[in-house]
């Protein structure tokens, strides 16, 4: 009786270190290493090879080799028969977001803010044909939609969703499909959406300079004075340097104040003015959201599908001295030589608009082709302006229509060539080692028409496995 | 005696003249003919069960198809006579066919006036020269049928026909149609009823469908479009798209009785009334499926042919796009849907439910060379259009074969 109730003690500390432990460092540790056998491995150009032998753990490729000692405990899959591609990356999806909305121009708004990490279904189907990862626009508006982001579906619990990149690219739409003046209103309110983003860093980097200045004269001017109040000024330099920003707003309101006082003994001794604190223009959080891509530090992707509207991207994008994204660009190959000359790239939709739209009357239907001739560099995604996120399923079919036309690999396209229009290349989109390990078997080459997923791993994990086929159906559908 | 030399001489001269004409006649009359002659031969081809075999040579003359392999096509390739020579992937594929198709007739195939409407023909209302046939035929489409839109209960009679007009002598363009297998389209669903005629409710379409379908039935010498399709002297086609619907138009043209039962068009709630169709026995046209449609549609074509359902494929074009029907097949195998029958459903299927099978759909003896040079299977979305003949006429050749040629 007594040492069973001296146990409890010990159980507790137990339990409370459990508790407390870390679940992601739980399961790198205890996760036992992948190793994916005998696998024919796609790679991009067509390259290809058979019995390759991928081995994975803690959610990255360690090594790709003919043959691999499996380490101890670790899981193995015997991939004989199989194709192994990276994951499928989808650079315009509408995946988990809320279709619909028609909310107001704001680039504070964030994709990732959006994105349903419970939308179960929806993420399983992408999944259940090798998507892996997708770029999320916020959408829902003309004009300026606010961020993009790059999410990974990695599961983690109940919710979907590691993201890669919040703020991966600042969005807008300049209404492509809307009446002329309701799209020169678009246009106007987004060249004024930068141009005053402009202003206000100008204004801002011109009160950084006069604070500077102001700190600078203020310290001189208390020297000058006497020696009691040059301490005190010293002291409250100093006390300026460590606050930062916002302590820089505030101190010169107090030697403001302590000025005022000094005022009266100065005008004893001395005539000279204290100097005056430059005003501080009003910050605005909607027009900051703007430096960085002012900055060049994150692209703005301008979906337009007119000729006209793809021009004002252009003269908005040489202006600005932004890094632009073409979304869309139905109407492409009509100006082929400025967007070449403009140095931007395009990402290209899902299928081409319906034949019956003004847009689509006028389209080519064969931009990918061009613009590859033209050497503009393109990608393509399963179109953010889709109804749902549902099309990023059919992303490689997709890039399979594309290829039909400029004959380059449609693989590469979704993977390697997405991951670095994406900035991601050291992450994913290749299978190779230090790689997350987001990979995908397919029951044969993933261009072939009967071919089907069978396991999708995201980060090591097993993320989907495709129910076991009806006896029969499976062998004559590869025919 | 010189003079009669002379004179026989003059004679003589004419006689060889025209011998020599005549046997110049003879002799040219067979390399024209030969000439004519195009063997086809290289890559692929789609046989009619659908699957993909090595080519054994397509003799295509006076546009029809002569010879697939045998003694012609060994003859024909010995005496070195025009042939085309296909790349290694190629397939040759019979023309594709669009079942319940828009192409040169969109805005002009719903008439709502009516909602039993049974002479209103829809192949007069379609532009030979309209530029979706155009479109169509350089994405492989030489054969399209198009109904009514579903918007009456009795919806017309659709067309079927070439996507290639045909041109007379002087020049001028017509339709180039199949008349005799222009369908009576019955339909039930929610475009048909409308607020400004009969019927209203849904209740009220299956009593005006039920009570037009036993009149025509009653009267034994009617000539009319119900009385003679339900008499089995003219073709039909049954659409529907919600289950209800499904079930309640079939149970009704069951109730009815009919000589030939119609194919079936529906596609959203396929695995909802699988049962029925299966039940039914005759030929259903699923799609338009597109990369936005639910999976549930999807699964439909795989059910349906699980089940030993012939399936076939709607485009839709131009409401979508021209590669709409090897979108919406590539999309069927990706879902189940073994890739033999979805081929055969593009061509050989698809001229059965057209009434047409006797004519286009497959590479055989006697058919019409509709023609289409694919640069892989058509059930791969990469591969392109290479060339297309429609009447054994060539009537588009993709720039990429054309460098192709160059380059070889």
């Amino acid at each position: 009786m007594r040492r069973s109730i001296s146990l409890i003690p010990y159980l507790g500390v137990i339990g409370l270190l459990g508790a407390a432990w870390p679940a992601r460092a739980e399961a790198q540790l205890l996760e036992r290493a992948l190793v994916i056998e005998n696998a024919r491995v796609l790679s991009f150009n067509g390259w290809q090879a058979d019995g390759v032998s991928v081995l994975v753990r803690g959610g990255k490729i360690v090594q790709v080799a003919r043959k691999i000692d499996a380490p101890f405990l670790s899981r193995r899959i015997d991939a004989t028969g199989m194709t192994l591609t990276p994951g499928l990356i989808d650079v315009d999806s509408a995946l988990g977001m809320n279709p619909g909305g028609n909310g107001s121009s704001d680039p504070r708004r964030r994709a990732e803010d959006a994105f349903d990490r419970f939308a179960t279904d929806e993420i399983r189907a992408a999944l259940s044909h090798g998507v892996t990862t997708v770029f999320l626009s916020p959408g829902g508006t003309v004009g300026v939609a606010g961020f993009g982001a790059a999410v990974r579906l990695r599961k983690d619990g109940d919710a979907w969703g590691e993201v890669l990149e919040t703020e991966s690219a600042l969005c807008a739409d300049l209404g492509s499909n809307r009446r002329p003046l309701a799209r020169l209103r678009v246009w106007h309110d987004l060249r004024k959406q930068f141009q005053d983003a402009k202003a206000h860093r100008e204004a801002l980097e011109t009160y950084e300079e006069e604070l500077t200045d102001y700190e600078d004269e203020l310290a001189k001017y208390r020297e000058e004075n006497s020696d009691a109040e040059a301490e005190d000024a010293s002291g409250e330099k100093s006390s300026l340097s460590k606050r930062g920003r916002e302590g820089r707003m505030r101190a010169p309101t107090r030697s403001k104040k302590s000025g005022a006082g000094q005022k009266k003994s100065d005008k004893k001794k001395d005539e000279k003015k204290p100097p005056k604190k430059p005003r501080e223009p009003r910050r605005d959080p909607r027009l900051e959201c703007y430096f960085r891509a002012l900055d060049g530090e994150i692209p703005v992707r301008i979906i337009a599908h007119r000729t006209e509207d793809i021009r004002n991207a252009l003269e908005l994008a040489e202006e600005f001295r932004l890094e632009l994204i073409l979304v869309g660009a139905t109407e492409a190959h009509k100006i082929i030589d400025e967007i070449k000359e403009a140095d931007v790239r395009v990402v290209l939709g899902a299928q081409a608009p319906s034949p019956l739209s003004a847009a689509g009357q006028r389209a080519h239907g064969q931009q990918a082709g061009q613009l590859s001739e033209a050497g503009v560099p393109w990608v393509l995604g399963s179109g953010s302006n889709s109804n749902s996120g549902a099309a990023s399923r059919f992303l490689l079919f997709n890039s399979m229509l594309a290829s039909a036309s400029d004959q380059r690999d449609s693989l590469s396209r979704v993977t390697r060539e997405a991951a670095q229009f994406l900035g991601l290349s050291d992450r994913i989109g290749r299978i190779g080692r230090g790689m997350e390990a987001d990979l995908v078997l397919w029951s044969a080459d993933p261009r072939e028409p009967g071919a089907r997923v069978n396991r999708v791993y995201v980060a090591g994990r097993l993320a989907f496995e495709a129910p076991k086929p009806k006896p029969g159906t499976d062998k004559e559908a590869g025919q | 005696m010189k003079i009669t030399r002379w004179r026989g001489g003059r004679f003589a001269w004419v006689v060889t003249l025209c011998v020599a004409s005549l046997l110049g006649t003879v002799l040219d009359a067979r390399p024209t003919a030969a000439a004519k002659a195009v063997l086809v031969e290289g890559g692929r081809v789609l046989a009619k069960d659908g699957s993909l075999g090595a080519n054994p040579g397509v003799l295509v003359a006076d546009g029809k198809i002569a010879a697939v392999g045998g003694v012609d096509v060994e003859r024909h390739r010995a005496a070195k006579l025009p042939t085309v020579r296909l790349a290694e992937q190629s397939v040759l594929s019979p023309g594709l066919i669009d079942l319940f198709s828009v192409v040169g007739a969109y805005g002009n195939n719903i008439e709502t006036v009516r909602a039993i409407d049974p002479e209103t023909r829809i192949v007069e209302v379609i532009d030979p020269t309209h530029r979706d046939l155009r479109s169509a035929l350089e994405h492989g489409i030489t054969t399209a049928m198009v109904c009514g839109a579903g918007a009456n209960l009795i919806d017309g009679q659709g067309a079927v026909f070439r996507t290639h007009p045909k041109r007379h002598d002087d020049g001028a363009l017509s339709l180039d149609a199949w008349e005799a297998a222009s369908p009576l389209l019955i339909a039930l669903g929610g475009s048909a009823l409308r607020p400004d005629r009969e019927p209203s409710s849904r209740t009220g379409a299956v009593s005006l469908l039920r009570s037009e379908l036993v009149r025509a039935k009653k009267d034994k010498k009617s000539r009319d479009a119900v009385a003679r399709f339900l008499r089995g002297e003219t073709k039909g086609i049954a659409y529907a798209q919600t289950a209800l619907d499904v079930q309640a138009l079939l149970a009704l043209l069951s109730e009815v009785g009919m000589a030939t039962r119609p194919p079936v068009v529906t596609s959203t709630e396929v695995p909802y009334c699988l049962d029925e169709l299966v039940a039914w026995g005759a030929p259903v046209v699923v799609g338009p499926y597109s990369f936005d449609s639910d999976t549930s549609e999807l699964e439909g074509a795989a059910a349906l042919a699980a089940a030993g359902v012939d399936v076939t494929f709607a485009g839709g074009v131009p409401v979508f796009s021209a590669k709409s029907p090897r979108i919406t097949a590539a999309l069927a195998v990706r879902h189940g849907v073994p890739a033999n029958v979805a081929r055969a459903g593009l061509t050989s299927q698809a001229a059965r439910v057209a009434g047409i099978a006797d004519r286009v759909g497959a590479i055989e003896v006697k058919a019409a060379a509709d023609l289409v040079v694919f640069s892989d299977d058509p059930l791969r979305l990469d591969a392109s259009v290479l060339r297309v003949w429609v009447g054994g006429v060539e009537v588009h050749r993709s720039d990429r074969s054309k460098r192709e040629e160059i380059q070889q």
